[in-house]
């Protein structure tokens, strides 16, 4: 009997659990032959391009699925967010309809591996969930040949785990992790207040287009605005002195009291401990990733 | 209380009774009116006697019309003793004697009757009969035997009794009062009336005249009115077989009852005439038809005539029922009622003495039986009226008033009887009440333009204005009949009776609750919620009642196999469900109809429905609750109150439960001041656990103390054990004895942390506890969690889940963690570590085997040792911390994998058990329970953390010996001179800074050879890097070349005649090669030298170029002194 053909892929988002994942995966396993790949949604921060740049040069060749990702693309001809945008008669993504995880990264990742699936391949695909995250769903489930790989959680790797990883392998955080606390596109609404902000100061470019995408197609938009923030909060309301003011000042309140209520590590007493933007989700008393799945936040 | 000059006769006050004993014969007859209506009924039954064998009868007749009263007068006109007979014949003379010739001769008296009188209730109808028959038979009798006997049974020993006297009497005759509740109960008992048609049909086959006569408020057929259709024809036809005898007295005759009641002292009663009779003209003119009254009505003062022409009608609608008669107007002591008007007016004669009048009457009904009435047939016109005269009130003065409660009063009962108020009676009957005509005329002028009175042509009267249109009644027996099919009526029947479970908790104290259920449906959620387990606080067993049979099965399966349930048969469902439908039809109406919206007065009246079939509703499902038959896992209950079922199965359920009588804490929500007592005992097992009763003073009683010493000290939790005070792990004997279930209780925690498999949260904990068979309350939970955990101090580690939402580890417990325990189980977790003979000598083998690194020798405690690994492993240099390992100098000297497996380990814990009991062993592949697991793993340890430690050294090394032989050097003074010199002469400024950095090293005693790396490698120390460490090597050597070259082209000899030259070349292994050699500037000049230079260009002149350079250079080469070769 023929053996079944197995085509192992990983998925890169930018962020660090599944850079890390990568890397770990190719110390622990280095029998494997991992196809990597990251959908690129053509609304990544730089931070994020470079970063891919510099996993590639550790990892070897990276697929980038979708548009705008230069000109050696696969998968031409998926549409753009602002078609997408315009298909959803100009409601933008929310967490009530997330479309835009569906249209950017769901379907062609589907449209790449069904390549494979199609040459009779089983897919394995490596997710980056932790050993102390908790349960939930690896992936939106697609009717296909495709099994979740949980390695982190295999071998009880935690978030502390992380840093240590990618450093190892001569790596850093991601810069965008000084100001913000995820990947994914600029205009991911999962954003807290305090990252739209940064996002204004580091890219006003990109912040500016994202406003754009909430003025939608001239009078075309029906039935009530949304917005990125939320119903009543366009993004020019951070624009006022003022409220970028209380924003900061209530984020400054937030960090305080999270640093108030964290425990000090009894092993690590006498030696220095810090917090960073990584635990903002946390410091808002939130899921972490905000309840954004995996596909885009690890 | 002086006497009154107007008494009501009270003999008419109560309502009769048929079989009541002793009933003083003279003194009934002569309160007993007799009119026209009962002689009817006495000579439809008489002579039917004679003439046919019709011998069944129905009386039909609202309440308090005097029926009862009529069937004992017929009793006594039969009675077996002749002069009580005698009596009774006088009365019916005295009526017309004629008549009471006939109706002798018609029923054959001789020996007279024997009459069995029989008040039904709500039991079996044929069982009850035939003990009233053995009664008055005089025969004795069993109780239980006679329940035992069936239905037929009991007709036929009925028929024998009865034909057994067939010589001492003329005939048996049974009275059934109340005969409605009798046929209420084969409606409920889902019996059919065939006892009746058998009853009907032994008196016509009875061998001795057998008659039955009946008394009902409403005809057969209405008592079935929820049965489906087939069985009300049914009823109907039963019926049949009963004359029924409409009895209904007219005005006239209430008129007769009511004045034949008062009774009025002779001079008031004079005075009453003299001074009323004005009154009573504009009544008598106006209602003809009452003229001959006259003389009655005249009795019926000092109520105004008014009311005694309107208090027949009231006493015959349906709200007067249930002893509310007539009588009960004119004797009851109730706020505005006729008793309370003689008081304040008939204390002594007045000159012109007080009528009650209309307005009186209707403050008494409305002040007594407005929420009666608003639920009657005559809610519609009643609260039209309330309205009229609330709006009277507002905008008028006092006669307003007094007109309009007048009008509504005849407008509300007058109207059938032709009582109508036309303008001109109420004009006559004010001015006769003394006001001036033009007074009462602007009165009605005004209620009319207020809308408050209407005039009607049709009528020519006044009427109360209609405010609404909308006829509820009817409405809502329409849509009764639209909705009674189909619907789910259970939907309105939540049951909300919350049932304690009392005698448990005078046991236990613990306080358990129990909820009630109608359910007609079983759905998942159903079945859920008997599935999950209830917590502290939560109703611990649901009572469910079926509301059908067809799921009454299902039902019992679920009991089986949960727990929280007990099912109940009920008697009967069917009230409740025909009120319930009442209700699901009055919402309906209410939501549907939107002219209800705008029609206050209807609106208000469907509420009062609405509010009424919902109180009636929760009565039902009260008694329905309490008169069910309960089972339990599939077993009785004992009977009684719903609590005593609740205290059985909460006995069962939790036969664990400890018992702790405290009502401050022994319970699902204590109070605020016993939550601060709480967290305050909390406190003080936190501190003082080691000292007696915790340190409370003795003189000094807060509730803290108090709870400590009832839940705690006499619970055996905190004992004196030798090394003092203490939670104890193991309790004394005396204690276990005193507190067994205590003691399960804390055995049980124990179990659950020690058998879990990792860590376990105090929720996880107060779970267990909460469920059977301990049913610990949610107050006790945080105490004995505490406790718990004091006991077992040494033996667990305690982790708080902190702002990151990560479990941290706590070196001990603290008031943050306790604090937890209290307000956030979930929060807290604990994890228990038995330590081993392995593990002890495991510890003290890590111990010595870090001992040398920085370690205080002999610190054995875990966290002691773990924080000392982690804190080796925090303070190496940056780049070994996260370096992949890989050897950079040498090919041997590359991180071990067990090294690097522990510094990843170690870098990100935070668990010191789990890092020295679980992760050490695990990294370094060692099998846990091998005894010599802590000699190994100190070996092995020590050789990764050497390795780890030994990393940069060798790094460093490996960049020196770089260095060395890149430069052909030692680390000399030669070398510090070297330096100097390319400092001096070196332009790059790397090199430059590659002469300074090394000469500074070398001058200052060898330290810190990492600041020439750091020009190499092009990072401070703490951001070095795997590849730029490598990449810095290559770097290293380059800078060598560079500084041999500046050396060799700026050697600065003392003499400055002297030029250097140098030559690099390579070798024939093609490494580099350098030459380099020195002449005297002069030499150029002297004439030997130039003609050399002559000769050697003639003699290569030859040559072609290339050959030119390679004959000069192998010359040269071999006078020029060659630099030591370069490394790669």
């Amino acid at each position: 009997m023929m053996s079944e053909k197995i085509k192992h892929v990983l998925g890169l988002s930018g962020g660090k659990d599944s850079s890390a994942l990568a890397l770990y995966v190719k110390e622990t396993r280095p029998e494997l032959d991992i196809e990597y790949f990251f959908t690129d949604t053509g609304f990544e921060l730089p931070e994020t391009n470079a970063f891919i740049d510099q996993l590639e040069e550790k990892l070897g060749y990276i697929h980038r699925l979708n548009m705008r990702s230069m000109n050696d693309i696969e998968g031409r001809g998926e549409k753009t967010f602002e078609h997408l945008l315009k298909d959803h008669g100009n409601y933008l993504p929310s967490q009530r309809d997330r479309w835009c995880t569906v249209q950017l990264k769901l379907k062609p990742f589907e449209r790449w591996v069904d390549g494979y699936i199609k040459d009779g391949y089983r897919i394995k695909n490596y997710v980056g969930i932790r050993a102390d995250e908790q349960e939930r769903n690896g992936f939106m489930v697609i009717e296909k040949p495709i099994d979740s790989v949980m390695p982190f959680r295999e071998d009880g790797i935690v978030k502390s785990d992380i840093i240590n990883i990618l450093q190892r392998n001569g790596l850093e955080l991601p810069e965008y992790y000084t100001w913000r606390s995820r990947s994914g596109c600029t205009f991911c609404f999962y954003q807290k207040k305090i990252e739209w902000l940064n996002l204004k100061e580091k890219h006003p470019d990109l912040f500016e287009q994202a406003k754009a995408f909430e003025k939608g197609d001239d009078n075309n938009v029906v039935g009530e605005t949304f917005y990125w923030m939320g119903q009543g909060e366009p993004l020019s309301t951070l624009d006022a002195p003022a409220v970028q003011q209380r924003v900061r000042i209530n984020h400054e309140k937030q960090k305080e009291r999270f640093n108030k209520k964290r425990r000090k590590i009894a092993l690590l007493e006498g030696l220095e401990q810090s917090c960073s933007l990584i635990d903002i989700d946390e410091i808002y008393d939130d899921v972490e990733g905000g309840g954004a799945c995996v596909t885009c936040y690890k | 209380m002086s006497e009154l000059l107007v008494n009501i006769n009270q003999r008419y006050k109560s309502s009769t009774r048929i079989d009541s004993g002793n009933v003083d014969i003279a003194s009934f007859l002569d309160s007993f009116v007799l009119h026209g209506t009962a002689v009817n009924i006495l000579e439809t039954i008489s002579k039917d006697y004679e003439g046919s064998d019709q011998r069944a009868y129905t009386l039909t007749g609202p309440y308090g019309s005097g029926k009862s009263t009529l069937g004992l007068f017929l009793s006594l006109l039969l009675d077996q003793n002749s002069r009580t007979r005698k009596l009774a014949q006088q009365k019916l003379e005295s009526f017309n004697i004629e008549f009471a010739n006939s109706f002798h001769h018609r029923f054959k008296i001789k020996k007279g009757w024997n009459v069995v009188k029989h008040v039904s209730s709500l039991t079996s109808p044929a069982h009850a009969f035939l003990e009233s028959t053995y009664i008055a038979f005089d025969i004795e009798f069993d109780h239980s035997t006679i329940e035992a006997m069936s239905e037929s049974a009991c007709l036929t020993a009925l028929q024998s009794t009865i034909e057994s006297r067939q010589n001492q009497s003329d005939g048996t005759i049974l009275l059934l009062d109340e005969l409605g509740k009798a046929l209420d109960f084969q409606s409920r008992s889902n019996s059919d009336l065939h006892l009746f048609q058998s009853l009907a049909d032994i008196t016509q086959k009875s061998k001795t005249p057998f008659i039955i006569l009946g008394f009902l408020h409403q005809s057969f057929s209405e008592y079935a009115k929820n049965k489906d259709a087939v069985t009300q024809k049914e009823w109907a036809k039963v019926q049949g077989r009963y004359r029924d005898l409409g009895f209904n007295p007219s005005i006239d005759e209430s008129l007769v009852l009511v004045g034949e009641t008062i009774d009025c002292e002779l001079t008031t009663r004079k005075a009453l005439n003299d001074n009323c009779s004005i009154s009573l003209n504009p009544v008598l003119q106006h209602f003809a038809i009452h003229a001959r009254n006259e003389k009655i009505l005249r009795k019926t003062m000092p109520l105004d005539p008014l009311v005694s022409l309107l208090l027949g009608p009231i006493s015959r609608r349906r709200f007067s029922q249930n002893e509310r008669s007539l009588f009960g107007f004119l004797a009851s002591h109730e706020k505005h009622g006729f008793r309370e008007f003689l008081i304040a007016n008939y204390s002594a004669l007045q000159d012109k003495p007080a009528l009650y009048g209309p307005e009186t009457l209707w403050d008494y009904l409305h002040h007594n039986l407005h929420h009666v009435i608003t639920t009657s047939q005559d809610s519609k016109a009643w609260l039209e009226g309330c309205d009229a005269i609330y709006r009277s009130e507002q905008k008028g003065e006092w006669l307003h008033v007094v007109a309009a409660k007048t009008i509504a009063l005849m407008t509300i009962f007058g109207f059938q009887h032709n009582l109508h108020a036309s303008r001109n009676f109420i004009i006559d009957y004010f001015v006769a009440r003394g006001h001036s005509l033009q007074a009462i005329k602007e009165i009605l002028s005004d209620l009319e333009s207020w809308s408050i009175v209407i005039y009607r042509q049709q009528h020519d009267a006044l009427f109360i204005f209609q405010g609404s249109d909308i006829d509820i009644h009817n409405m809502v027996l329409d849509k009764i009949t639209a909705v009674s099919h189909g619907v789910d009526w259970t939907t309105v029947c939540q049951s909300h009776q919350v049932v304690m479970a009392t005698a448990h908790y005078h046991r236990t104290g613990t306080m358990r609750w129990a909820t009630t259920q109608l359910i007609s449906k079983i759905n998942t959620v159903f079945i859920e919620n008997c599935k999950a387990t209830p917590i502290s606080g939560q109703s611990f067993v649901t009572f469910v009642i079926p509301a059908t049979v067809s799921i009454e099965a299902e039902l019992h399966q679920i009991a089986t196999q949960s727990p929280h349930i007990a099912v109940g048969k009920p008697t009967s469902l069917e009230t409740l469900r025909s009120t319930a439908i009442e209700l699901i039809a009055l919402n309906q109406i209410l939501k549907e109809e939107a002219k209800i919206k705008y029609d206050l007065i209807a609106k208000k009246e469907l509420e009062e429905r609405i509010n009424h079939a919902e109180h009636k509703i929760d009565e039902e499902l009260l008694s329905i609750f309490a008169g069910a038959q309960w089972s339990y896992q599939n077993g009785p209950v004992p009977t009684g109150p719903l609590s005593t079922a609740a205290s059985d199965i909460a006995d069962r359920l939790f036969p664990r439960t400890p018992v702790v009588i405290n009502e401050l804490v022994n319970r699902s929500k204590p109070s605020g001041s016993a939550n601060s007592a709480i967290k305050k005992l909390m406190n003080a097992m936190l501190e003082n656990s080691d000292r007696e009763d915790l340190g409370f003073y003795e003189e000094t009683f807060p509730p803290e103390k108090g709870i400590y010493l009832s839940a705690l000290k006499s619970k055996g939790w905190h004992q004196y054990k030798k090394e003092g005070y203490c939670f104890p792990k193991t309790w004394s004997k005396d204690a276990i004895a005193a507190n067994g279930n205590m003691h399960q209780l804390y055995l049980e925690g124990v179990r659950t942390i020690q058998f879990a498999d990792g860590m376990v949260t105090l929720d996880d904990i107060y779970n267990v506890w909460m469920a059977s068979p301990f049913g610990l309350t949610k107050g006790l939970l945080p105490i004995y969690g505490l406790a718990l955990l004091k006991s077992l101090e040494g033996q667990v580690a305690y982790y708080d889940m902190d702002s990151t939402k990560q479990f941290i580890f706590i070196p001990e417990l603290d008031e943050e963690l306790v604090n937890k325990i209290y307000k956030y189980p979930k929060e807290a977790g604990v994890r228990y570590f038995e330590i081993s003979e392995i593990q002890t000598n495991l510890l003290t083998n890590i111990s010595t085997a870090i001992a040398g690194k920085g370690a205080i020798h002999g610190e054995s405690s875990i966290l002691a040792i773990a924080k000392h690994i982690v804190k080796i492993v925090h303070t190496l240099p940056h780049w070994v911390k996260k370096t992949s390992g890989d050897n950079f100098v040498d090919q041997k000297q590359g991180l071990t994998k067990e090294a690097r497996a522990l510094r990843n380990k170690v870098v990100s814990a935070n668990d010191p058990y789990k890092l020295i009991l679980e992760d050490l062993p695990d990294i370094f592949d060692l099998d846990k329970n091998d005894t010599a697991l802590g000699m190994k793993l100190s070996i092995k340890l020590r050789t990764a953390l050497d390795d780890l430690q030994g990393q940069h050294r060798m790094l460093v090394a490996g960049y020196k010996s770089i260095l060395l032989r890149s430069l052909g050097a030692e680390f000399d003074e030669d070398l510090e001179r070297r330096c100097d010199r390319v400092a001096m002469a070196a332009n790059r400024p790397h090199i430059k800074e590659l002469a300074l950095r090394l000469g500074k090293y070398l001058k200052s005693d060898h330290k810190d050879f990492e600041f020439v790396m750091n020009l190499a490698i092009g990072a401070a120390e703490k951001n070095w890097t795997d590849t730029s460490i490598r990449n810095g090597l290559d770097q290293m050597q380059n800078m060598c070349v560079q500084f041999r070259r500046i050396e060799s082209f700026n050697r600065l000899d003392t003499s400055i005649k002297t030029r250097p030259i140098a030559m690099i070349s390579t070798d024939k292994d093609g490494s580099h090669v350098e030459f380099e050699g020195f002449y005297d500037r002069a030499s150029i000049l002297k004439p030997e030298v130039a003609i050399a230079i002559d000769k050697v260009k003639e003699s290569i002149n030859v040559l072609d170029k290339e050959n030119q350079v390679a004959a000069l250079s192998e010359i040269l080469t071999n006078l020029l002194t060659p630099l030591s070769q370069e490394a790669e």
